[in-house]
């Protein structure tokens, strides 16, 4: 029997997070409605297509946003709320294939190859499923259908909103062709830069690069810059309870406002201990190595991070390794974000401890836990927390339903 | 400065206190041994103002006077001399020249002895005096389960605890090690944290017969072996309660041969020693004791031990290296393994003298 041709289907939620809160709020359609972070400052997380065209851009900062668009609608991020609709389209999606592998909140690759038969056309499947996303969350979506993943999230990048773009093996040629470098993932700005020095601008002129000059400047790169200029990819549709587990698990937060004080950090670790510990211990993970990550108000960032002959998953544990690295690390101007990142990860076939004041903060720890994921976070958290606000949540780039990336 | 000694005691002298001096350190002094020739011998002292040991070499002394030498490589050259005596001089800018037999010499640059510390000196405090044999079966049976995380400071040495009895202990907090002596007792209790640098230290001073003496005060401790002096710094802090960890009942007792124990949880590591992580289990039945160990990607390993073992059957899991540890460093033939139950403490005791609480693993 043939080999069906492989089939993979990039989609791409059109600006989620406020696309998200429009669905739910009527009176916020057709609005430019901007989605941010904490409540006091922060950055544009997404904007509406409304407000997109009034100049508005994810990473804008508010005042810059709203001198640019007056009317601009500004709506405090729900994670709740996304975390919720993405989880309901990714379980959607597997209806179509169980090969879905989710890349981000508002992302995913749907591998259908073996499932496309049962479809009348590649065309039919797509619409169908723009249809269902529209039909049960008012929400439409981008899709790119390609022969790999790398040409499918080219794409859906190619129409957006609402698009569907269907690139197959005959066509390939000449629609890569113009196609600009940097609209390809894993093309950064240095890698952009270097090519634009040269007079290299699209996958066409980079396609006449030879092989051995790009493996002289890139090394091992080189080869799949070379197969990445003729749409050439081999990644697999990894379905995210397959996906190997992370090598580190990590929170960081924009402060409300600038901590001024190395107390104040401190605060923010705690919070952030409490986090990364709840997550590890979810995952009956330990970890050995701690990083923290800070950015002052001028956005110069500086991390450290150690390794501690220990086994981390007790929230306090890690707290103090946390602080004991703070303690080292300069404070050179007031602080606009904190982040925390344990890894070394090992599976914990957990090692009971010794002593009783140990054993009972695991058993505190189980506790908070237990109730904290029947009651929801911050149900049950230390008091020292009690005065900040705890909503304040930004959902990272990494983001997974399941597994390691959950909120942060 | 001017003598000739033996070239081997002055190796082994030197090499004694090698690793007492600090590589990379602030103070440049510190990584040369102080060399102090009068009266037939001479002395060395190195240190890195945490610990500070004392040796002495006898030697024909033609002209006393104190110098330091950069201690490494005055180990290097020593080490490579085959000559079974050595002259050693030292001129006014402290350049240490060596001369084994006519044909070999080497100088080494030194620096002036008066830039070193001082060795601190104990008056009227308080002192032990034990063998030395025992002191270092205590410090061997217990030494290996001190704690090498920095955020637990008080755990990174051994507890000597003086009281009704003489306990040495050392703990990482998932296990914990304890050699007791009744011989040893004092009116006035005290514990002492001895970290681990010292300890490691100690163990190559007890390298000899004879007697121990131990002199405290709040926070230094001098020891003096045959071969040498030590004094350290002590942990500043509590060693927690460590009575109340050890176990006053279990439900069973089985006895064990270590060396077939050691055996067994050998062959297991086999399978486990690639893993951050290892697991090995202990599954008890009647008169049998079946070891495992697994690895996803690697293997199995089974092995069944004869033992008398008549209770209901027990299954508990352990860090392998745990047990290994213990069977490592104790001297008895027999082991006797105290349980309860799959998450309660186990005791491993070896002989009258030897315990060691070990938690297990839940699985």
């Amino acid at each position: 029997m043939n080999q069906p041709p492989r089939t993979i289907i990039h989609l791409d939620m059109n600006a989620f997070f406020a696309a998200v809160e429009q669905a739910a709020n009527p009176s916020l359609r057709d609005l430019p409605i901007a989605v941010t972070g904490a409540r006091h400052r922060t950055v544009i997380l997404t904007a509406s297509y409304a407000a997109k065209r009034a100049g508005i851009k994810t990473g804008d900062l508010l005042h810059e946003a709203r001198s640019r668009c007056p009317s601009l609608r500004l709506v405090p991020a729900d994670p709740d709320k996304y975390i919720h609709t993405s989880q309901a389209i990714m379980s959607l999606l597997k209806n179509f294939t169980p090969l879905v592998e989710v890349a981000s909140i508002d992302e995913a690759f749907l591998d259908v190859t073996h499932s496309l038969h049962l479809f009348p056309s590649i065309e039919t499947l797509a619409q169908i499923i723009k249809h269902e996303i529209k039909s049960h969350f008012n929400l439409t979506c981008s899709l790119g259908v390609a022969p790999n993943k790398l040409l499918a999230k080219l794409a859906a990048e190619q129409q957006k909103p609402d698009g569907l773009v269907i690139v197959t093996p005959n066509d390939l040629p000449h629609w890569l062709a113009p196609i600009p470098l940097s609209s390809l993932c894993g093309i950064g700005p240095h890698i952009t830069a270097f090519f634009h020095q040269r007079g290299i601008h699209t996958c066409g002129d980079l396609q006449r690069l030879p092989l051995p000059f790009l493996q002289r400047h890139f090394g091992a790169l080189g080869l799949w810059l070379h197969n990445a200029a003729f749409g050439r990819d081999n990644s697999p549709v990894i379905p995210t309870e397959d996906a190997p587990n992370p090598k580190s698990v990590g929170h960081s937060m924009t402060l409300e406002r600038n901590a001024e004080s190395r107390e104040d950090v401190l605060r923010y670790l705690l919070q952030l201990s409490e986090m990364v510990g709840r997550r590890l211990r979810a995952h009956h993970l330990t970890a050995s190595t701690v990083a923290v990550t800070i950015r002052f108000a001028s956005f110069h960032t500086i991390t450290t991070r150690q390794t501690f002959h220990t086994d981390l998953s007790q929230s306090n544990h890690i707290y103090h390794c946390a602080s004991t690295i703070w303690k080292r690390m300069p404070m050179l101007e007031p602080v606009r974000l904190v982040g925390l990142s344990v890894s070394s990860l090992t599976p914990n076939a957990q090692q009971l401890p010794l002593f009783p004041s140990e054993q009972r903060r695991m058993r505190l720890a189980l506790a908070q836990d237990l109730v904290n994921d029947r009651f929801g976070d911050y149900a049950l958290f230390p008091a020292t927390l009690l005065l900040r606000n705890n909503r304040t949540r930004i959902i990272a780039p990494a983001w997974r339903p399941e597994g390691l990336r959950n909120t942060c | 400065m001017k003598f000739q000694c033996a070239t081997a005691a002055l190796r082994d002298a030197v090499q004694l206190i090698a690793p007492v001096c600090p590589v990379r350190t602030t103070l440049a002094v510190l990584s040369n041994v102080h060399v102090v020739a009068e009266n037939g011998n001479i002395q060395l002292t190195g240190t890195d103002l945490d610990v500070a040991v004392k040796t002495s070499v006898v030697a024909d002394v033609a002209k006393g006077g104190a110098t330091t030498i950069p201690v490494r490589l005055l180990l290097d050259v020593l080490r490579r001399l085959n000559a079974e005596t050595i002259q050693v001089s030292v001129d006014e800018n402290n350049v240490a020249t060596l001369r084994a037999g006519d044909k070999t010499q080497c100088s080494l640059r030194g620096m002036a002895a008066m830039d070193f510390p001082k060795f601190p000196q104990f008056e009227g405090s308080d002192k032990v005096e034990l063998a030395a044999k025992d002191l270092s079966e205590m410090l061997r049976s217990t030494s290996y389960a001190v704690s090498r995380d920095e955020t637990r400071y008080v755990l990174n040495g051994v507890c000597f605890s003086f009281g009704e009895r003489f306990d040495v202990v050392a703990t990482d907090g998932r296990r914990l090690a304890k050699y007791t002596t009744t011989a040893i007792k004092r009116e006035e209790p005290r514990q002492l944290i001895v970290p681990t640098k010292s300890i490691n230290m100690l163990q190559q001073m007890l390298a000899a017969d004879g007697t121990v003496t131990l002199r405290y005060t709040t926070n230094q401790l001098e020891i003096t072996t045959p071969r040498a002096t030590m004094v350290t710094r002590l942990i500043d802090g509590h060693y927690p309660n460590y009575m109340q960890v050890i176990p006053k009942t279990c439900q069973v007792a089985v006895e064990l041969s270590r060396k077939a124990f050691l055996d067994a949880i050998g062959l297991a590591t086999v399978v486990t020693e690639k893993t951050k992580q290892a697991v090995v289990r202990l599954a008890f039945e009647r008169n049998k004791l079946t070891v495992t160990a697994q690895t996803a990607d690697i293997g199995e390993v089974n092995e069944v031990l004869d033992v008398k073992y008549a209770a209901e059957p027990m299954e508990i899991a352990f860090n392998p290296t745990f047990l290994t540890d213990v069977c490592q460093n104790v001297e008895a033939d027999e082991l006797v393994m105290e349980l309860t139950n799959a998450t309660s403490p186990a005791v491993v005791r070896a002989g009258e003298h030897f315990l060691c609480v070990i938690m297990p693993m839940r699985v």
